[in-house]
Protein backbone atom coordinates (compact mmCIF):
# COMPACT_ATOMS: atom_id res chain seq x y z
CA UNK A 1 0.00 0.00 0.00
CA UNK A 2 1.52 3.30 -0.78
CA UNK A 3 1.12 6.89 1.18
CA UNK A 4 -1.53 8.27 -1.80
CA UNK A 5 -3.91 5.21 -1.39
CA UNK A 6 -4.08 4.81 2.62
CA UNK A 7 -6.60 7.65 3.79
CA UNK A 8 -6.25 6.92 6.99
CA UNK A 9 -4.04 4.50 9.32
CA UNK A 10 0.02 3.35 10.09
CA UNK A 11 2.34 2.49 7.94
CA UNK A 12 5.42 0.75 9.58
CA UNK A 13 7.10 -2.20 10.11
CA UNK A 14 5.46 -4.97 8.03
CA UNK A 15 6.64 -8.09 9.88
CA UNK A 16 4.17 -10.69 9.66
CA UNK A 17 3.22 -10.32 6.17
CA UNK A 18 4.01 -12.86 3.24
CA UNK A 19 6.02 -11.93 0.05
CA UNK A 20 4.99 -14.18 -3.16
CA UNK A 21 7.69 -13.20 -5.52
CA UNK A 22 10.86 -14.80 -3.66
CA UNK A 23 12.73 -16.01 -6.61
CA UNK A 24 15.56 -18.73 -5.05
CA UNK A 25 14.71 -21.63 -1.97
CA UNK A 26 17.66 -19.88 0.06
CA UNK A 27 17.54 -18.06 2.76
CA UNK A 28 19.49 -15.03 3.93
CA UNK A 29 21.27 -15.72 7.50
CA UNK A 30 23.07 -13.27 9.58
CA UNK A 31 26.96 -14.61 11.34
CA UNK A 32 26.01 -12.63 15.17
CA UNK A 33 29.74 -13.49 15.68
CA UNK A 34 30.71 -11.32 12.72
CA UNK A 35 27.95 -8.59 12.67
CA UNK A 36 28.54 -5.04 13.23
CA UNK A 37 25.06 -4.25 13.39
CA UNK A 38 25.98 -1.04 10.83
CA UNK A 39 22.55 -1.26 9.08
CA UNK A 40 24.24 -1.32 5.60
CA UNK A 41 22.42 -4.10 4.95
CA UNK A 42 18.81 -2.80 5.81
CA UNK A 43 19.39 0.16 3.61
CA UNK A 44 19.53 -1.84 0.43
CA UNK A 45 16.73 -3.96 1.18
CA UNK A 46 14.50 -3.90 -1.19
CA UNK A 47 11.32 -5.23 0.59
CA UNK A 48 12.14 -3.51 4.09
CA UNK A 49 13.02 -7.02 5.23
CA UNK A 50 15.62 -6.64 7.41
CA UNK A 51 15.43 -5.36 10.87
CA UNK A 52 17.91 -3.45 13.29
CA UNK A 53 16.21 -3.24 16.45
CA UNK A 54 17.69 -2.62 19.77
CA UNK A 55 21.19 -3.02 18.67
CA UNK A 56 20.07 -6.79 17.15
CA UNK A 57 19.49 -7.47 13.10
CA UNK A 58 16.52 -9.71 12.52
CA UNK A 59 15.62 -10.72 8.85
CA UNK A 60 12.01 -11.28 7.69
CA UNK A 61 11.78 -14.69 5.65
CA UNK A 62 8.80 -14.33 4.85
CA UNK A 63 8.86 -10.89 2.77
CA UNK A 64 12.46 -11.18 1.89
CA UNK A 65 12.66 -11.74 -1.94
CA UNK A 66 15.84 -13.30 -1.81
CA UNK A 67 17.89 -10.13 -3.68
CA UNK A 68 20.74 -10.89 -1.96
CA UNK A 69 21.58 -7.41 -2.23
CA UNK A 70 22.29 -7.60 1.63
CA UNK A 71 24.58 -9.79 1.09
CA UNK A 72 27.03 -7.83 -1.24
CA UNK A 73 26.23 -4.93 0.87
CA UNK A 74 27.99 -6.01 3.96
CA UNK A 75 31.31 -5.07 5.32
CA UNK A 76 31.91 -8.10 7.36
CA UNK A 77 30.39 -10.60 5.03
CA UNK A 78 28.26 -11.42 8.18
CA UNK A 79 25.02 -12.38 5.82
CA UNK A 80 24.94 -15.67 3.53
CA UNK A 81 22.32 -17.68 1.77
CA UNK A 82 21.56 -20.99 3.32
CA UNK A 83 19.76 -23.54 0.99
CA UNK A 84 16.32 -24.62 2.59
CA UNK A 85 16.86 -27.54 4.70
CA UNK A 86 13.89 -28.61 6.86
CA UNK B 1 6.59 12.78 26.15
CA UNK B 2 3.50 14.34 25.39
CA UNK B 3 1.12 13.77 23.25
CA UNK B 4 1.30 15.93 20.19
CA UNK B 5 4.23 18.05 18.86
CA UNK B 6 4.75 20.69 16.36
CA UNK B 7 7.45 18.25 15.24
CA UNK B 8 8.74 15.05 15.62
CA UNK B 9 12.60 14.18 14.65
CA UNK B 10 13.41 10.86 14.42
CA UNK B 11 17.43 10.20 14.88
CA UNK B 12 19.83 12.54 16.87
CA UNK B 13 22.86 12.36 14.49
CA UNK B 14 24.39 16.08 13.42
CA UNK B 15 21.12 16.28 10.82
CA UNK B 16 18.52 15.06 13.35
CA UNK B 17 19.85 17.44 16.21
CA UNK B 18 20.20 20.49 14.25
CA UNK B 19 16.60 20.26 12.90
CA UNK B 20 15.88 20.10 16.07
CA UNK B 21 17.51 22.55 17.59
CA UNK B 22 16.45 25.06 14.68
CA UNK B 23 12.94 24.58 15.36
CA UNK B 24 13.26 24.83 18.95
CA UNK B 25 15.02 28.04 18.51
CA UNK B 26 11.62 29.42 16.66
CA UNK B 27 9.91 28.30 19.57
CA UNK B 28 8.09 24.86 17.78
CA UNK B 29 7.72 22.12 20.14
CA UNK B 30 10.10 19.64 19.51
CA UNK B 31 10.77 16.36 20.14
CA UNK B 32 13.62 14.57 19.37
CA UNK B 33 13.98 10.63 19.43
CA UNK B 34 17.12 8.32 19.30
CA UNK B 35 16.43 4.43 19.15
CA UNK B 36 19.63 4.05 20.54
CA UNK B 37 20.56 3.93 24.35
CA UNK B 38 23.17 6.36 23.73
CA UNK B 39 23.68 9.17 21.44
CA UNK B 40 26.89 9.27 19.19
CA UNK B 41 27.92 5.15 19.37
CA UNK B 42 28.31 3.36 17.65
CA UNK B 43 30.37 5.30 15.64
CA UNK B 44 29.83 4.88 11.50
CA UNK B 45 32.21 7.60 10.29
CA UNK B 46 35.73 8.90 8.87
CA UNK B 47 34.89 11.43 11.45
CA UNK B 48 36.31 14.71 9.60
CA UNK B 49 34.66 17.81 8.95
CA UNK B 50 35.34 21.26 7.46
CA UNK B 51 35.68 23.39 10.40
CA UNK B 52 34.05 26.86 8.39
CA UNK B 53 31.16 24.44 7.22
CA UNK B 54 30.97 22.96 11.17
CA UNK B 55 30.99 26.57 13.14
CA UNK B 56 27.35 27.71 12.09
CA UNK B 57 26.33 25.03 14.16
CA UNK B 58 28.76 24.63 16.82
CA UNK B 59 31.54 26.17 19.03
CA UNK B 60 34.87 24.37 17.71
CA UNK B 61 35.90 22.84 20.68
CA UNK B 62 38.71 20.71 21.84
CA UNK B 63 36.78 18.32 23.61
CA UNK B 64 35.88 16.58 20.32
CA UNK B 65 38.31 17.95 17.83
CA UNK B 66 41.37 15.21 17.63
CA UNK B 67 43.26 16.80 14.92
CA UNK B 68 43.57 19.95 13.29
CA UNK B 69 44.30 19.10 9.14
CA UNK B 70 45.91 21.64 6.78
CA UNK B 71 46.80 19.30 3.93
CA UNK B 72 45.78 16.61 2.10
CA UNK B 73 47.68 14.07 -0.21
CA UNK B 74 46.23 11.59 -2.30
CA UNK B 75 48.45 8.80 -3.25
CA UNK B 76 48.25 6.32 -6.20
CA UNK B 77 49.38 2.22 -6.05
CA UNK B 78 52.73 2.94 -7.42
CA UNK B 79 53.13 5.58 -4.92
CA UNK B 80 52.63 8.49 -6.76
CA UNK B 81 51.63 11.36 -4.18
CA UNK B 82 50.55 15.22 -4.40
CA UNK B 83 49.57 17.14 -1.53
CA UNK B 84 46.65 20.01 -1.70
CA UNK B 85 44.87 22.42 0.22
CA UNK B 86 41.86 21.65 1.73
CA UNK B 87 39.08 23.26 0.30
CA UNK B 88 38.10 24.87 4.11
CA UNK B 89 40.41 23.71 7.03
CA UNK B 90 39.65 20.30 8.50
CA UNK B 91 39.37 18.56 11.82
CA UNK B 92 39.04 15.38 12.72
CA UNK B 93 36.50 14.70 15.50
CA UNK B 94 35.15 12.59 17.90
CA UNK B 95 31.79 11.65 16.53
CA UNK B 96 30.35 10.14 20.37
CA UNK B 97 31.49 13.49 22.17
CA UNK B 98 30.57 15.56 19.00
CA UNK B 99 27.07 13.97 18.30
CA UNK B 100 26.32 13.90 22.03
CA UNK B 101 27.33 17.39 22.07
CA UNK B 102 24.84 18.79 19.52
CA UNK B 103 21.84 16.90 20.87
CA UNK B 104 22.58 19.11 23.98
CA UNK B 105 22.23 22.04 22.21
CA UNK B 106 19.22 21.25 20.84
CA UNK B 107 17.87 19.64 24.26
CA UNK B 108 18.83 23.56 25.39
CA UNK B 109 17.19 25.44 22.65
CA UNK B 110 13.94 23.50 24.06
CA UNK B 111 14.03 20.14 22.17
CA UNK B 112 12.58 16.96 24.40
CA UNK B 113 15.28 14.69 23.61
CA UNK B 114 14.44 11.08 24.20
CA UNK B 115 17.28 8.09 23.95
CA UNK B 116 16.10 4.81 23.12
CA UNK B 117 13.16 5.78 21.58
CA UNK B 118 12.31 3.89 18.04
CA UNK B 119 9.87 5.00 15.69
CA UNK B 120 7.77 2.33 14.69
CA UNK B 121 5.02 3.59 12.31
CA UNK B 122 3.85 7.24 11.04
CA UNK B 123 0.20 7.88 11.46
CA UNK B 124 -1.60 8.86 8.18
CA UNK B 125 -4.45 10.86 7.57
CA UNK B 126 -5.88 12.39 4.16
CA UNK B 127 -2.70 10.66 2.15
CA UNK B 128 -0.53 13.05 4.89
CA UNK B 129 1.81 12.33 7.95
CA UNK B 130 0.35 13.43 11.00
CA UNK B 131 2.32 11.70 13.60
CA UNK B 132 4.48 8.51 14.59
CA UNK B 133 4.11 5.62 16.50
CA UNK B 134 7.19 4.94 18.61
CA UNK B 135 8.42 2.65 21.31
CA UNK B 136 10.06 4.33 24.00
CA UNK B 137 11.93 2.47 26.59
CA UNK B 138 9.79 -0.51 26.14
CA UNK B 139 6.35 1.29 25.68
CA UNK B 140 4.50 1.80 22.73
CA UNK B 141 2.35 5.11 22.11
CA UNK B 142 0.82 7.30 19.46
CA UNK B 143 2.26 10.85 18.84
CA UNK B 144 0.50 13.43 17.21
CA UNK B 145 3.25 16.04 15.30
CA UNK B 146 2.48 18.54 12.63
CA UNK B 147 6.02 17.55 10.78
CA UNK B 148 8.23 14.60 10.61
CA UNK B 149 11.69 14.89 10.10
CA UNK B 150 13.37 11.76 9.24
CA UNK B 151 16.71 11.60 10.34
CA UNK B 152 17.24 7.73 10.47
CA UNK B 153 20.12 7.74 8.76
CA UNK B 154 20.87 5.47 6.10
CA UNK B 155 19.00 3.00 6.90
CA UNK B 156 16.08 5.58 6.78
CA UNK B 157 12.90 3.63 7.36
CA UNK B 158 10.83 6.45 8.30
CA UNK B 159 11.58 7.89 4.68
CA UNK B 160 10.62 4.64 3.13
CA UNK B 161 7.16 4.54 5.11
CA UNK B 162 6.73 7.74 3.80
CA UNK B 163 7.07 6.37 0.43
CA UNK B 164 10.72 8.60 -0.42
CA UNK B 165 12.94 6.31 -0.31
CA UNK B 166 14.38 5.20 -3.83
CA UNK B 167 16.79 2.18 -4.27
CA UNK B 168 20.20 3.42 -6.01
CA UNK B 169 21.87 0.72 -7.69
CA UNK B 170 24.77 -0.91 -6.35
CA UNK B 171 26.93 0.64 -8.06
CA UNK B 172 25.84 3.79 -6.30
CA UNK B 173 26.49 2.23 -2.77
CA UNK B 174 29.73 2.34 -1.10
CA UNK B 175 30.76 -0.51 1.57
CA UNK B 176 33.07 0.95 4.43
CA UNK B 177 35.10 -0.36 7.03
CA UNK B 178 37.39 1.66 9.37
CA UNK B 179 39.66 0.69 12.56
CA UNK B 180 40.62 3.40 14.76
CA UNK B 181 44.70 2.11 15.08
CA UNK B 182 46.93 3.37 17.46
CA UNK B 183 51.07 3.07 18.56
CA UNK B 184 51.57 5.26 14.98
CA UNK B 185 53.32 7.88 16.68
CA UNK B 186 55.45 8.70 13.60
CA UNK B 187 54.25 7.10 11.25
CA UNK B 188 51.74 9.62 10.07
CA UNK B 189 51.62 13.61 9.41
CA UNK B 190 49.15 14.65 12.48
CA UNK B 191 48.38 17.69 10.08
CA UNK B 192 47.71 15.72 6.88
CA UNK B 193 44.64 13.34 5.46
CA UNK B 194 45.84 10.43 3.42
CA UNK B 195 43.62 9.66 0.54
CA UNK B 196 44.79 6.88 -1.00
CA UNK B 197 43.60 5.57 -4.69
CA UNK B 198 44.27 1.96 -5.68
CA UNK B 199 41.62 0.23 -7.54
CA UNK B 200 43.39 -3.07 -6.51
CA UNK B 201 43.46 -2.52 -2.81
CA UNK B 202 39.73 -0.13 -2.61
CA UNK B 203 38.01 -1.25 -5.88
CA UNK B 204 35.69 1.57 -6.57
CA UNK B 205 36.75 3.40 -3.51
CA UNK B 206 39.59 4.52 -1.80
CA UNK B 207 41.75 4.53 1.52
CA UNK B 208 42.24 6.76 4.04
CA UNK B 209 44.24 7.53 7.34
CA UNK B 210 42.70 10.20 9.14
CA UNK B 211 45.37 11.80 12.18
CA UNK B 212 43.05 11.54 15.48
CA UNK B 213 45.84 12.99 17.95
CA UNK B 214 49.95 12.39 17.33
CA UNK B 215 49.75 8.19 17.77
CA UNK B 216 46.36 7.44 16.80
CA UNK B 217 44.07 7.56 12.95
CA UNK B 218 41.40 6.25 11.32
CA UNK B 219 42.76 3.85 9.12
CA UNK B 220 39.61 2.86 6.55
CA UNK B 221 38.00 2.40 3.15
CA UNK B 222 35.17 2.51 0.80
CA UNK B 223 34.81 0.36 -1.68
CA UNK B 224 31.60 0.38 -4.61
CA UNK B 225 29.12 -2.10 -3.23
CA UNK B 226 28.92 -3.31 -6.78
CA UNK B 227 32.65 -4.37 -6.77
CA UNK B 228 32.14 -6.17 -3.54
CA UNK B 229 33.60 -9.78 -3.99
CA UNK B 230 34.70 -12.55 -2.45
CA UNK B 231 36.89 -10.46 0.21
CA UNK B 232 34.77 -8.57 2.55
CA UNK B 233 35.61 -4.51 2.69
CA UNK B 234 37.14 -5.46 6.37
CA UNK B 235 39.26 -8.02 5.16
CA UNK B 236 40.81 -5.97 2.42
CA UNK B 237 41.57 -2.90 4.89
CA UNK B 238 43.25 -5.58 6.89
CA UNK B 239 45.47 -6.40 4.22
CA UNK B 240 46.17 -2.38 3.98
CA UNK B 241 46.91 -2.22 7.46
CA UNK B 242 49.23 -5.38 7.54
CA UNK B 243 51.45 -3.57 4.59
CA UNK B 244 51.54 -0.64 5.96
CA UNK B 245 51.25 -0.82 9.75
CA UNK B 246 52.33 -4.18 10.46
CA UNK B 247 53.03 -2.85 14.39
CA UNK B 248 49.49 -0.76 15.14
CA UNK B 249 47.22 -1.78 17.58
CA UNK B 250 43.32 -1.88 17.26
CA UNK B 251 41.60 0.54 19.30
CA UNK B 252 38.39 0.43 17.07
CA UNK B 253 36.27 -0.94 14.46
CA UNK B 254 33.95 0.44 12.47
CA UNK B 255 31.52 -0.73 9.83
CA UNK B 256 28.96 0.97 7.63
CA UNK B 257 27.26 1.96 4.14
CA UNK B 258 26.11 5.23 2.45
CA UNK B 259 25.09 5.76 -0.57
CA UNK B 260 26.87 7.78 -3.52
CA UNK B 261 24.67 9.39 -5.57
CA UNK B 262 23.72 12.75 -4.27
CA UNK B 263 20.21 13.58 -2.66
CA UNK B 264 16.97 12.31 -3.38
CA UNK B 265 15.08 14.79 -5.83
CA UNK B 266 11.90 13.83 -3.34
CA UNK B 267 13.17 14.51 -0.25
CA UNK B 268 9.71 15.65 1.08
CA UNK B 269 5.56 14.85 1.52
CA UNK B 270 2.83 16.01 2.82
CA UNK B 271 3.50 16.11 6.89
CA UNK B 272 7.35 15.11 6.44
CA UNK B 273 10.87 16.36 5.39
CA UNK B 274 13.92 13.79 5.34
CA UNK B 275 17.56 15.05 6.19
CA UNK B 276 21.05 14.13 6.47
CA UNK B 277 22.34 10.19 5.08
CA UNK B 278 17.99 9.49 5.34
CA UNK B 279 17.47 11.65 2.15
CA UNK B 280 21.12 10.38 0.89
CA UNK B 281 23.02 14.15 1.60
CA UNK B 282 26.66 12.26 1.69
CA UNK B 283 28.94 13.73 -0.78
CA UNK B 284 29.03 11.62 -4.20
CA UNK B 285 32.56 11.41 -4.24
CA UNK B 286 33.70 10.78 -1.17
CA UNK B 287 30.66 10.32 0.64
CA UNK B 288 31.48 12.60 3.92
CA UNK B 289 27.93 13.72 5.09
CA UNK B 290 28.36 15.49 8.49
CA UNK B 291 28.57 19.00 7.48
CA UNK B 292 26.29 18.36 4.40
CA UNK B 293 23.63 16.53 6.53
CA UNK B 294 23.73 19.44 9.23
CA UNK B 295 23.27 22.23 6.17
CA UNK B 296 20.42 20.07 4.93
CA UNK B 297 18.87 19.85 8.06
CA UNK B 298 19.57 23.77 8.38
CA UNK B 299 17.74 24.37 5.27
CA UNK B 300 14.78 21.74 5.98
CA UNK B 301 14.17 23.56 9.38
CA UNK B 302 13.93 27.00 7.76
CA UNK B 303 11.32 25.82 5.26
CA UNK B 304 10.01 23.57 8.17
CA UNK B 305 9.29 26.62 10.51
CA UNK B 306 7.81 28.77 7.30
CA UNK B 307 5.71 25.96 6.87
CA UNK B 308 4.62 25.21 10.27
CA UNK B 309 3.93 29.51 11.21
CA UNK B 310 1.77 29.49 7.85
CA UNK B 311 0.09 26.32 9.24
CA UNK B 312 0.35 24.39 5.60
CA UNK B 313 2.56 21.76 5.99
CA UNK B 314 1.43 20.15 2.57
CA UNK B 315 4.10 19.22 -0.08
CA UNK B 316 3.78 21.90 -2.11
CA UNK B 317 5.29 24.27 0.43
CA UNK B 318 7.73 21.79 1.80
CA UNK B 319 9.38 21.12 -1.61
CA UNK B 320 10.76 24.39 -1.21
CA UNK B 321 13.51 22.91 0.44
CA UNK B 322 13.97 20.61 -2.34
CA UNK B 323 14.37 23.61 -4.36
CA UNK B 324 16.78 25.28 -1.92
CA UNK B 325 18.98 22.62 -1.51
CA UNK B 326 19.13 21.83 -5.88
CA UNK B 327 20.13 25.30 -5.98
CA UNK B 328 22.84 24.91 -3.61
CA UNK B 329 24.13 21.29 -4.31
CA UNK B 330 22.37 20.14 -7.59
CA UNK B 331 25.25 20.57 -9.75
CA UNK B 332 28.28 20.31 -7.93
CA UNK B 333 27.08 17.22 -6.56
CA UNK B 334 26.41 16.06 -10.07
CA UNK B 335 29.59 16.90 -11.33
CA UNK B 336 31.40 15.13 -8.01
CA UNK B 337 29.28 12.31 -9.24
CA UNK B 338 31.09 12.41 -12.59
CA UNK B 339 34.35 12.35 -11.09
CA UNK B 340 34.13 9.14 -8.95
CA UNK B 341 32.90 7.40 -11.91
CA UNK B 342 35.99 8.92 -14.09
CA UNK B 343 38.75 7.97 -11.03
CA UNK B 344 37.17 4.79 -10.33
CA UNK B 345 37.59 3.72 -14.09
CA UNK B 346 41.01 5.11 -14.21
CA UNK B 347 44.00 2.99 -14.60
CA UNK B 348 47.33 3.20 -12.45
CA UNK B 349 49.44 4.67 -14.57
CA UNK B 350 46.93 7.08 -16.07
CA UNK B 351 46.29 8.20 -12.84
CA UNK B 352 50.15 8.20 -11.32
CA UNK B 353 50.63 10.37 -14.52
CA UNK B 354 48.12 13.33 -13.24
CA UNK B 355 48.95 13.01 -9.75
CA UNK B 356 53.00 13.19 -11.09
CA UNK B 357 51.56 16.76 -13.44
CA UNK B 358 49.46 17.68 -10.22
CA UNK B 359 52.64 17.94 -8.25
CA UNK B 360 54.44 20.15 -10.54
CA UNK B 361 52.06 23.06 -10.04
CA UNK B 362 51.24 25.66 -7.60
CA UNK B 363 48.28 24.22 -5.95
CA UNK B 364 48.53 26.85 -2.76
CA UNK B 365 47.04 29.49 -5.72
CA UNK B 366 45.26 27.31 -7.78
CA UNK B 367 41.41 26.97 -7.27
CA UNK B 368 40.08 23.21 -8.02
CA UNK B 369 38.49 23.71 -10.77
CA UNK B 370 42.00 25.34 -12.28
CA UNK B 371 43.64 22.56 -11.60
CA UNK B 372 41.18 20.31 -12.66
CA UNK B 373 40.89 21.94 -16.18
CA UNK B 374 44.77 21.98 -16.12
CA UNK B 375 45.13 17.79 -15.07
CA UNK B 376 42.00 17.21 -17.81
CA UNK B 377 44.11 19.17 -20.13
CA UNK B 378 47.02 16.76 -20.15
CA UNK B 379 45.00 13.51 -20.84
CA UNK B 380 42.64 13.34 -24.23
CA UNK B 381 40.43 10.97 -22.71
CA UNK B 382 39.89 13.14 -19.94
CA UNK B 383 39.51 16.32 -22.31
CA UNK B 384 36.22 15.08 -23.55
CA UNK B 385 34.68 15.44 -19.69
CA UNK B 386 35.92 18.99 -19.29
CA UNK B 387 32.34 19.37 -21.14
CA UNK B 388 30.52 17.26 -19.30
CA UNK B 389 31.83 18.96 -16.07
CA UNK B 390 31.49 22.63 -17.04
CA UNK B 391 27.87 22.00 -17.78
CA UNK B 392 27.10 20.00 -14.77
CA UNK B 393 28.64 23.06 -13.52
CA UNK B 394 31.93 22.15 -11.51
CA UNK B 395 32.05 25.07 -8.94
CA UNK B 396 33.55 24.32 -5.61
CA UNK B 397 33.23 27.61 -3.93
Amino acid sequence: MTLSQLVRGVVGDQRGSVNRYQTSDRHVVVDHSLCFYCGACVAVCPPDSLFLHNGFLSINDETCTRCERCVRMCPVHALSTVKESS
Amino acid sequence: MRQSYDAVVVGAGPAGSVAARRLAERGFRVLLIEKRQEIGVPVRCAEAVGADSTRPYIEIDDRWVKARVSTYSIHSASGACVKIPPTEPTLVVDRKVFDWELARLASQAGAEVRTRTEATGLLIEQASVVGIRVNSLGRSSEVQARLVIAADGIESQVARWAGLKTMPPMADYYVGFQYLLGNLRGRFDPTNCEYHLDQQAFPGGYGWVFPKGDDTANVGLVIAANRAGDVSAQRLLDRFVERKYPEAHILGAVAGGVSATGALKKMVTSGLVAVGDAAHQADPLTAGGINLGMIGADLASQVAADALARGDVSARVLSEYETRWQNRFGAQHRALYRIRKLLTQMEEKQLAHLINVASGLPLQTMGLRELIFTLFKTEPRLLAEVGTLVTTGLILK
